[in-house]
């Protein structure tokens, strides 16, 4: 049995004024070393159950236990020392060196006017270091890039030592791959530190190539937990995230809009250039169809190099890209359909 | 990329200001921390030689070792100088470092005492003494040492009880921008219920209230300072304990209370301290406006950090400054006339907001 670094049982969230309740009877645990992604809709309650849990909002039922000893017992100085925080806002600091920031994680462990140690020099240079930000120390941090501000945000939270490491939508305002290296990031940090790592996030994709565990919460208080993989298979994104407009993969593991379907076409040919072309002809609302003899309309995909080739409304045409396929396609048509209108109007 | 963009905008010609903001051969800190201990020390003595009679500097030297002669020299520098530089060197001092605790604690780089409506709030306690009670206090001439406590606790009241309203309106209001305008709205209503004092109060009355406005150090003699030195003093002191929680809350609140902040009793500190030493300034100065916005505006800039551990020295020293300084203006030194203080503190903060206000703005463009 492992041991759980926070356990909560029968959790109620929520607000009191006004009273609402976000989600009740969760039980939750979260061990060391692993990353859990909480994942749900806006209005869902991920800030709140984060808040609750780390102590900065009151909880409406329940308890929770971090390391064995109740979170209502803990002095905030003693909370301090359980979790750390990195929150979505963006900072509005006036002139700050990144160090600086850093130092400002020991706060819990100093003293007086904040002196530090050489110990906590020592950890705040270690925090710099796992996060890579050692080189950059000098500088401003309102010079700094989103993704390096974000690392100096996490540094701060591991220069406060703490076995809990709490993370509100820390890819929010990244670009593809300053997300991807702070997910790589926290998942390294939950392995090598053993620390318990929780971190929100819209971003699915990530959450399934790097979470160990999701946490789901869907609206009107449903929750699920398991492995990225598990919550595919038992169909739990679709439950939480799928309408009328969207609709889930399960193969591809991702969200796309759903698309109407206006007719059909077949198309011919093989690999990842006819996935591609099928790609772009849903895409134009299209419903792909394998071809069988010789019917219209239909795409074939020929030899790398050769292009594609359509038979549409009576028409034979090569095109040298998908843009040129699609483009032709959807200029026939628009052609039909306003021919059709002009009929109508005389 | 966007650090450099700045930096070329900023890199004009002539721009004194230009080598000690924008980066290359700034001065270490320790050259700074000389620099101004060394300009405090002139200041002090310049301060101690002009006035409206000028004092050669070898003379006043002589007196402050008890060799001269001249009795009448000895008193002025004595019992008129000396009081007023204290008082000055005290209250740029106290100004300022609540201009900083209020700037941190609303995250907002305009407030100050001034903008929030504290120096109102004691501008009403020291009306309603003076005004209000009818008794005739004359602030500046010779009042009894219980009139002085009156009025130091009318004004420490008056400016605690318009913080405590700013600051639990502060609870519900997001925005600092309307928090900013909270405070100013609230200051002129208090102003507005002064008007209404004055309104039924006798023209000598009115006149000492008025002259109180116009702020001045030169009010305080040695017996008055018996009563500032040690309320600004323990307004420091407690102002010291504050310096990590303000460091803390540089990140926002929840940061704060994430890291073990006890919000409360960290506002409950800082309230207590910039009430203590903006009223007690205010109380016996007048409402000094400006310095406590505008020098720690111009520390940060100068040694290019927020962290309140060097802040709070270096807003001690450059407030006592830029008192001093505004003092000696104020003399228009070698003649009989002198200017009102508040004027003076203007006409040298003013540049100073204005800069951060459009620095700012080149930022963003940038």
């Amino acid at each position: 049995m492992r041991k759980s670094k926070l356990s909560a049982s029968s959790l109620s969230i929520g607000y009191l004024q006004p009273p609402s309740v976000l989600a009740q009877d969760l039980n939750l645990d979260l061990y060391g070393g692993e990353l859990v992604c909480l994942l749900g809709p806006n209005g869902a309650g991920k800030s709140t159950l984060m808040r609750t849990l780390c102590g900065l909002q009151g909880l409406l039922q329940g308890s929770i236990e971090i390391m064995g000893r109740c979170l209502s017992g803990l002095s905030p100085k003693e909370r301090a020392s359980c979790f750390a925080v990195v929150l979505t806002e963006r900072l509005q600091l006036g002139p700050f060196s990144v160090r600086d920031l850093v130092c400002l994680g020991r706060h819990p462990h100093t003293t007086g006017f904040g002196r530090l140690r050489p110990r906590d020099e020592a950890v705040i240079e270690w925090a710099m270091q796992c996060t890579d930000i050692a080189a950059i120390q000098a500088r401003h941090v309102n010079e700094l890039s989103d993704g390096q501000r974000q690392r100096v945000m996490i540094a701060r939270a591991l220069a406060q030592e703490t076995p809990l490491l709490f993370l509100d939508e820390p890819t929010a305002f990244l670009d593809l791959s300053g997300r991807i290296e702070v997910a790589k990031l926290l998942k390294h940090l939950a392995r090598n530190t053993r620390k318990a790592v929780l971190m929100s996030t819209h971003d699915l994709d990530l959450a399934l190539s790097v979470a160990d565990r999701i946490w789901l919460m869907g609206g009107q208080g449903a929750f699920q937990t398991g492995a990225p993989e598990d919550m595919v298979l038992t169909k739990a994104f679709e439950a939480v995230f799928c309408g009328k407009d969207i609709l889930f993969d399960r193969m591809r593991g991702s969200f796309k809009a759903r698309q109407a379907f206006s007719g059909v076409i077949a198309l011919k040919g093989d690999g990842l250039r006819r996935f591609w072309t099928a790609h772009a002809l849903e895409r134009e609302g299209f419903k792909i169809i394998p071809q069988e003899g010789r019917q219209e309309p239909c795409v074939e995909v020929l030899e790398d190099g050769a292009g594609w080739t359509s038979r549409f409304r009576g028409r034979h045409q090569k095109h040298a890209s998908i843009y040129d396929l699609v483009t032709a396609i959807r200029a026939l048509k628009e052609d039909r359909d306003l021919s059709r209108e002009n009929g109508g109007d005389i | 990329m966007k650090g450099r963009a700045r930096r070329s905008i900023m890199a004009k010609p002539f721009n004194i200001a230009h080598c000690f903001i924008s980066g290359r051969n700034r001065p270490s800190r320790a050259v700074l921390w000389g620099m101004l201990s060394f300009m405090l020390i002139f200041l002090f003595l310049l301060a101690l030689s002009v006035g409206s009679v000028s004092i050669p500097l070898e003379t006043t030297l002589d007196i402050l070792m008890h060799k001269g002669e001249d009795l009448v020299l000895h008193r002025i520098i004595w019992d008129l100088r000396f009081p007023k530089i204290f008082t000055a060197l005290l209250a740029g001092a106290a100004l300022s470092v609540s201009g900083l605790q209020m700037q941190t604690l609303f995250r907002n780089a305009l407030a100050g005492p001034f903008v929030l409506g504290i120096n109102a709030g004691a501008g009403l306690g020291v009306a309603l003494v003076v005004l209000g009670t009818g008794a005739g206090i004359t602030l500046m001439g010779n009042a009894g040492l219980i009139a002085q406590l009156s009025l130091f606790l009318a004004s420490i009241l008056g400016a605690a009880s318009v913080l405590i309203v700013v600051l639990s309106l502060s609870q519900r209001v997001q925005n600092n921008v309307t928090l900013l305008i909270v405070g100013l709205i609230f200051g002129m209503m208090v102003n507005s219920l002064v008007s209404v004092l004055i309104y039924f109060s006798e023209p000598e009355e009115i006149q000492s209230y008025l002259i109180w406005t116009f702020g001045s150090f030169r009010g305080v003699t040695w017996d008055k300072l018996a009563v500032l030195a040690p309320a600004i003093l323990s307004g420091l002191m407690i102002a010291l304990t504050t310096v990590k929680p303000l460091n803390a809350l540089l990140l926002g609140e929840t940061y704060a209370r994430s890291m073990g902040l006890s919000l409360k009793s960290a506002r409950r500190l800082i309230i207590m301290s910039t009430a203590i030493l903006a009223g007690s300034v205010t109380a016996f100065c007048g409402p000094i406006g400006f310095l406590g916005i505008a020098v720690p505006h111009l520390c940060r800039g100068l040694f290019r950090t927020s962290d309140h551990r060097v802040l709070f020295p270096a807003v001690l020293l450059i407030g006592a400054a830029l008192a001093l300084i505004s003092e000696i203006a104020a003399q228009l030194p070698g003649t009989q006339q002198t200017l009102p203080l508040n004027a003076i503190t203007a006409l040298l903060g003013g540049p100073v907001i204005l800069w951060v206000i459009l620095k700012r703005r080149i930022a963003v463009n940038a």
